[in-house]
């Protein structure tokens, strides 16, 4: 059944209008009734008011934000649509430009197929059919090269179909006779476009790699090798043997972060704990990722000779977003180290903290026993 | 008087100045002034209305904008918290309502705090105790968690009236809605809640 809404051309069902006639009471808050009526509310109410009032602006931030209003009287949002804007217009212009080039440049291909005549010999044609990034075609066959080709390594000459297939369809058309080979020599772009002839390739000096492309590959075949060794083969001696000679190559690679992260896999794997811990002492270790697990795998080993040390990679992990895992290690290590340098209060808090957290964490029996021979020890 | 009744402008001042002259209030007034006085409470307004994740930051600075532009329309006849209160409520309003375009634009989900020093100032000013900030915050997650679960115009009316303190009439004329409308929605909400809040519970137990 439905009810007319005085004059607003709505209707509603019989349900709604009867929630209307009974829901339209005031309301007692929930903080403000009294408890040990519906539990429910009670304990929403007891989350509202741990939840607290929330906390002011702070002196800093008061002062930044004045600053910013003084600075800047333009909200971030319009900025931000301000850019949106501006970058559609600069995409939508450059959409239309680049249509406009795309047109000028295939429609003149037309004629050229279709007239016989009209060969790409001119430098005109050419642009229309290959476009404004290839210089004119040369006339080809018997003057000198000027300048050397590299030899094809095999990727290239891998690549070299994909190119001369991607972009030489319509020259193949245009100009059966004037091919690309000679362009592709003119052009200074070699191998990649076309690869040349093993004829060709035979007179010419291979050019020389650059030594830093060198150098990287050979940091990269080192580091690959002792990667290998250590992931695939679990040979933590052989990767460690290739690790020592990547750092006598390289002592400063682009590469050596990940080498000593490797070196540090190794080292632990071979149970050489204590050259793990001094490597990882020299390394500066970032808030996130491989790096807070580096940090606990510190805290973890320093906790056996000091404790001090461990306390402060421990504390900063669980100051930091982190994973469950990696924050369940670091609270039990917490405590462990607390318990150590004499302080059971702040064990005692982490420990509880740690089953309230992962009440069937790996280290839960263990809290719950300490938890429960402190109790009886007061 | 509630916590959160203490926190509210629009219950704590009438909408006559105290002086009773609105033209005054608003002489003795300048932008820095106000902004000196009431920074820190439209950040505490902002974050009751916006939750643990809005970017306070952001909207004070933009609570502030709108201040200084129509800073001379204000003439003094209401207070200046229930005008800021008013204005930081809006703001908050549609900065939550253009919350999917902002995630999806820069990638920040609900244009989250960038946090600069806050948790350092709230520790060092309000908390002593890291163990109490946490579980104050866990709270606070939660419960913003669950208000997040029930839909925008109930949520408005529950922080409102739960969490502001304020009445029925006065949610009416900061909302625009009419009074019955308001007691229906607080209603339904209250149920809303409650059933997320049961939701909420059981996924914690597990």
């Amino acid at each position: 059944m439905l009810l007319g809404l005085g004059g607003t051309g709505k209707t509603m069902s019989s349900n709604q209008a009867r929630e209307r006639a009974t829901n339209v009471a005031p309301v007692e808050r929930w903080l403000a009734r009294p408890a040990g009526g519906d539990k429910t509310e009670d304990r929403l109410a007891s989350l509202i008011r741990t939840a607290g009032p929330p906390a002011g602006l702070g002196a800093v931030a008061r002062a930044r934000v004045w600053s910013r209003l003084r600075r800047r009287p333009t909200s971030r949002a319009r900025i931000a649509r301000l850019r949106w804007s501006v970058a559609l217009s600069v995409l939508l212009t450059s959409g239309v430009v680049l249509g406009a080039l795309s047109a000028r440049r295939w429609w003149p291909a037309k004629p050229a197929r279709t007239v016989p005549g009209l060969t790409p010999a001119t430098p005109h044609a050419a642009r229309g059919v290959r476009g404004p990034v290839q210089p004119p075609l040369q006339p080809p066959v018997d003057e000198p090269v000027p300048e050397a080709a590299p030899p094809a390594p095999p990727a290239r000459a891998r690549a070299a179909p994909h190119a001369s297939q991607a972009r030489g369809g319509i020259v193949a058309e245009a100009e059966p006779a004037a091919r690309a080979e000679p362009a592709a020599r003119t052009t200074g772009r070699g191998p990649e476009a076309i690869s040349p002839s093993p004829s060709e390739s035979a007179g010419l000096e291979p050019a020389a790699p650059s030594s830093g492309a060198s150098a990287l590959s050979g940091e990269t075949s080192l580091l690959g090798e002792a990667l290998l060794r250590l992931r695939q083969k679990r040979d933590a001696r052989g990767a460690l043997a290739t690790l020592d000679e990547y750092r006598a190559r390289y002592p400063n690679g682009t590469l050596t972060r990940e080498a000593e992260t490797a070196r540090i896999d190794a080292l632990l794997l071979l149970g050489r704990n204590d050259e793990a811990l001094a490597e990882l002492g020299a390394l500066t270790l970032q808030p996130v990722g491989r790096d807070q697990e580096l940090r606990l795998i510190r805290g973890e080993l320093a906790a056996a000779t000091d404790c001090k040390r461990a306390f402060v990679d421990f504390d900063r992990i669980l100051n930091e977003q982190a994973t469950a895992a990696v924050l369940e290690r670091a609270l039990h290590g917490r405590a462990a180290c607390r318990r150590r340098m004499g302080d059971e209060t702040g064990a005692t808090r982490d420990l509880t903290e740690y089953l309230r957290r992962f009440p069937a964490g790996r280290f839960a029996p263990e809290a719950r026993r300490t938890l429960e021979a402190r109790r009886e020890d007061l | 008087m509630s916590q959160a009744e203490a926190m509210s402008p629009v219950r704590q001042h009438s909408s006559v100045p105290a002086d009773g002259s609105p033209s005054a209030a608003a002489a003795s007034l300048d932008v820095k002034t106000i902004y000196g006085r009431h920074a820190d409470d439209v950040a505490r307004w902002a974050r009751r209305f916006g939750g643990p994740r809005i970017d306070v930051e952001d909207i004070v600075h933009e609570v502030f904008l709108v201040v200084q532009r129509r800073f001379h329309e204000w003439r003094g006849d209401a207070q200046v918290t229930t005008w800021l209160y008013e204005i930081t409520f809006r703001v908050v309003r549609d900065r939550r309502a253009r919350g999917w375009w902002r995630s999806w634009s820069t990638g920040v989900i609900g244009g989250e705090s960038s946090g600069h020093g806050s948790d350092l100032a709230e520790l060092a000013v309000d908390q002593p105790d890291a163990l109490d900030l946490l579980q104050r915050r866990e709270a606070t997650a939660a419960l913003y968690g669950i208000l997040d679960g029930i839909g925008e115009k109930y949520r408005t009316v529950i922080i409102l009236f739960e969490l502001e303190g304020l009445s029925g009439e006065e949610i009416a004329a900061l909302t625009g809605i009419s009074l019955p409308n308001v007691w229906v929605r607080l209603h339904r909400a209250r149920q809303k809640v409650l059933k997320c809040y049961l939701a909420w519970e059981a996924r914690e137990r597990r």
